[in-house]
């Protein structure tokens, strides 16, 4: 996960950071936008925390969340179960991050923060702005890679739009 | 799918009965305004939220009965109370917050700060007896009458109700004796925990949701992840219990670790089997602990505002909250126990990935039924409900429609159709 090696995490306001971790934030939601689900799971570490919570919920400290994903077993099985289970309307998701930021540096995790917005384009109708809010992550920065260690996005929707299908 | 040539201005309800329902019940905006005047505005007991939301004096926590907003306080003596967040001035929102605390235990309008105790009574408000040559109210003005709409309440366990009736019996006889003991199974005097609150805006209406929670039939055929991982199973030890006339429905379900793993012809029936889909992480699906000591999973709908639901871990009410004839919202609050460690807390945790607005079965829901809408805008037509028989007994199998018959039963009496 990105193309540039950054050699010191010591500065927060190092550029070349910043500009490779923009890069591997946006990797991480073209993988999504192109559907490529069996990469998906590779932006996570094997012990990787994942979910899609509410503001209502995070700012509260409550666990529940509408995916909440301990591991990246279950990271896995979302995907799966959305290519082989699931029953939905067909639909291009394509999701838009900004904004990207580094809240602090602890050794070789990144707290870091960006907005995303997350598009539904059914096969019927307009497109639609489905969900928007804040990534608050923790990335792992190890032999030059970065890899998610947390994830949560937390929606400022008061509510989901039907259903959650997609990943975000 | 019988076409129809009834037209919803004469509300007459095809001459079937109840292996009919005539489509224009989910579009009408008529009947959209009886139901609410009928059930959630009438004789019904309506989910507000859990106890443990609002725990000390003076705080509050904001519900909805169908398009109504509401606020449940607790006041100094520790007794909760539900009144309608509407100012008796000009019905000014007196908060725009989900939750959080009234200072000096009163509720003050934004506006001209009108204000009432936590009971919702008037208590006074700027200028009231006037000041520097205003006259301020007449003599005549009676705070009684310029007070909150406060609501009947019940508590139970943990969870508070309310309704607008004073003839509604009490809320332990509006339950029923039926589904009271699945009540108290859940909400059992041990002090509640919430563990978060997921919500959904839909763009149909209510009772397709309702009647969704009725039909035992389409989960294993629209959830394909149900039979493949064998959580519910058309051979299992399943019954979908009309309650109350057909108003409640109760479902309980046995649960066997053995049966979860078997194939037999009966689940040759079903489309989704023997893909290569194995989880990479199978605790989602495997019992953590069987911790009412029965081996049951449990759901129970309290008509018109709840499904209440106990599915391994995952302990959850959903309100469902009607917003007009073709929307509405639902709530799954999330809870578990005070007592509840670490491990428990992860595993319910962990199950509310079954359930819930991206659950993996229950994702496909709120996507189906959306997805009605536009035809029966449409079209006016009889949708056939005859799976099962005709009857609206119990039913000891999945695949059933007798609980919707049961209920559109109750449904046609009451409404008077």
């Amino acid at each position: 996960m990105g193309n540039r090696t950054v050699n010191k995490l010591s500065i927060q306001s190092d550029p070349e950071l910043q500009s490779a971790l923009l890069q591997f934030y946006e990797q991480y939601t073209t993988c999504l936008d192109d559907v490529d689900f069996d990469r998906w799971p590779t932006f996570f570490t094997p012990d990787a925390k994942y979910q899609i919570t509410s503001r209502e919920n995070f700012a509260r400290g409550l666990p529940i969340a509408a995916m909440s994903c301990d591991g990246v077993g279950m990271i896995k099985d979302r995907v799966t179960a959305l290519v082989k289970v699931l029953v939905y309307e067909p639909r291009i998701w394509r999701r838009y991050v900004s904004s990207v930021r580094i809240d602090a540096i602890e050794g070789d995790i990144i707290r870091s923060r960006g907005n995303f917005l997350l598009f539904e384009s059914m096969m019927d109708r307009e497109p639609q702005l489905n969900m928007l809010g804040e990534y608050v992550d923790k990335v792992l920065y190890r032999d030059g890679l970065f890899r998610f260690k947390e994830r949560s996005c937390v929606y400022d929707n008061y509510r989901i739009q039907t259903t959650l299908f997609a990943p975000v | 799918m019988l076409e129809t040539s009834s037209t919803p201005n004469t509300y007459k309800w095809p001459t079937e009965g109840v292996t009919r329902i005539p489509s224009w019940i989910y579009s009408d905006q008529e009947i959209f305004r009886r139901e609410l005047e009928t059930f959630h505005y009438g004789e019904s007991w309506n989910y507000i939220g859990l106890e443990c939301e609002i725990p000390t004096a003076g705080s509050f926590k904001r519900s909805w009965i169908g398009p109504r907003c509401v606020l449940a306080t607790r006041d100094a003596n520790g007794q909760v109370h539900v009144v309608e967040n509407r100012c008796a001035h000009r019905d000014s929102q007196l908060t725009w917050k989900e939750s959080g605390q009234f200072d000096s235990q009163v509720m003050i309008c934004p506006y001209h700060n009108w204000t009432y105790d936590l009971a919702g009574n008037l208590k006074t408000m700027p200028f009231f007896r006037g000041c520097a040559g205003n006259p301020g109210m007449p003599a005549d003005f009676d705070r009684k009458k310029n007070s909150l709409k406060q609501l009947r309440v019940a508590t139970r366990g943990g969870t508070i109700w309310a309704t607008y009736s004073e003839r509604a019996p009490d809320f332990v006889d509006f339950v029923g004796p039926e589904i009271l003991p699945w009540f108290d199974r859940l909400f059992n005097g041990k002090p509640l925990k919430l563990l978060g609150i997921a919500r959904q805006i839909v763009p149909c209406n209510w009772k397709f949701y309702t009647d969704n929670t009725h039909d035992g039939y389409h989960a294993a055929l629209l959830h394909t992840f149900i039979p493949k991982f064998g959580l519910w199973r058309p051979d299992g030890d399943y019954h979908q219990i009309p309650t109350e006339n057909g108003r409640h429905v109760l479902y309980r379900i046995g649960y066997s670790k053995e049966l979860q793993n078997t194939r037999n012809e009966v689940t040759k029936e079903l489309r989704v089997l023997e893909s290569d889909f194995k989880l990479a992480d199978p605790s989602v699906v495997t019992q953590h602990k069987d911790e009412f000591g029965d081996m049951h999973n449990s759901a129970f709908q309290i008509f018109p505002s709840t499904v209440v639901q106990q599915f391994f871990s995952s302990l959850t009410v959903r309100h469902i909250v009607p917003k007009s004839a073709i929307s509405h919202e639902i709530s799954w609050n999330f809870f578990g126990y005070e007592d509840d460690d670490a491990e428990m807390t992860k595993a319910r945790v962990r199950h509310s990935n079954l359930v819930g607005p991206s659950g993996f079965i229950s994702a496909e829901d709120t996507e189906i039924i959306a997805q009605i809408q536009p035809a029966v805008n449409e079209y006016h037509s009889n949708h056939v409900i005859e799976m099962g028989g005709k009857g609206t007994e119990a039913a000891h199998t999945m695949i059933s429609e007798s609980a919707i018959r049961a209920f559109y039963d109750f449904y046609r009496t009451e409404m008077r159709l």
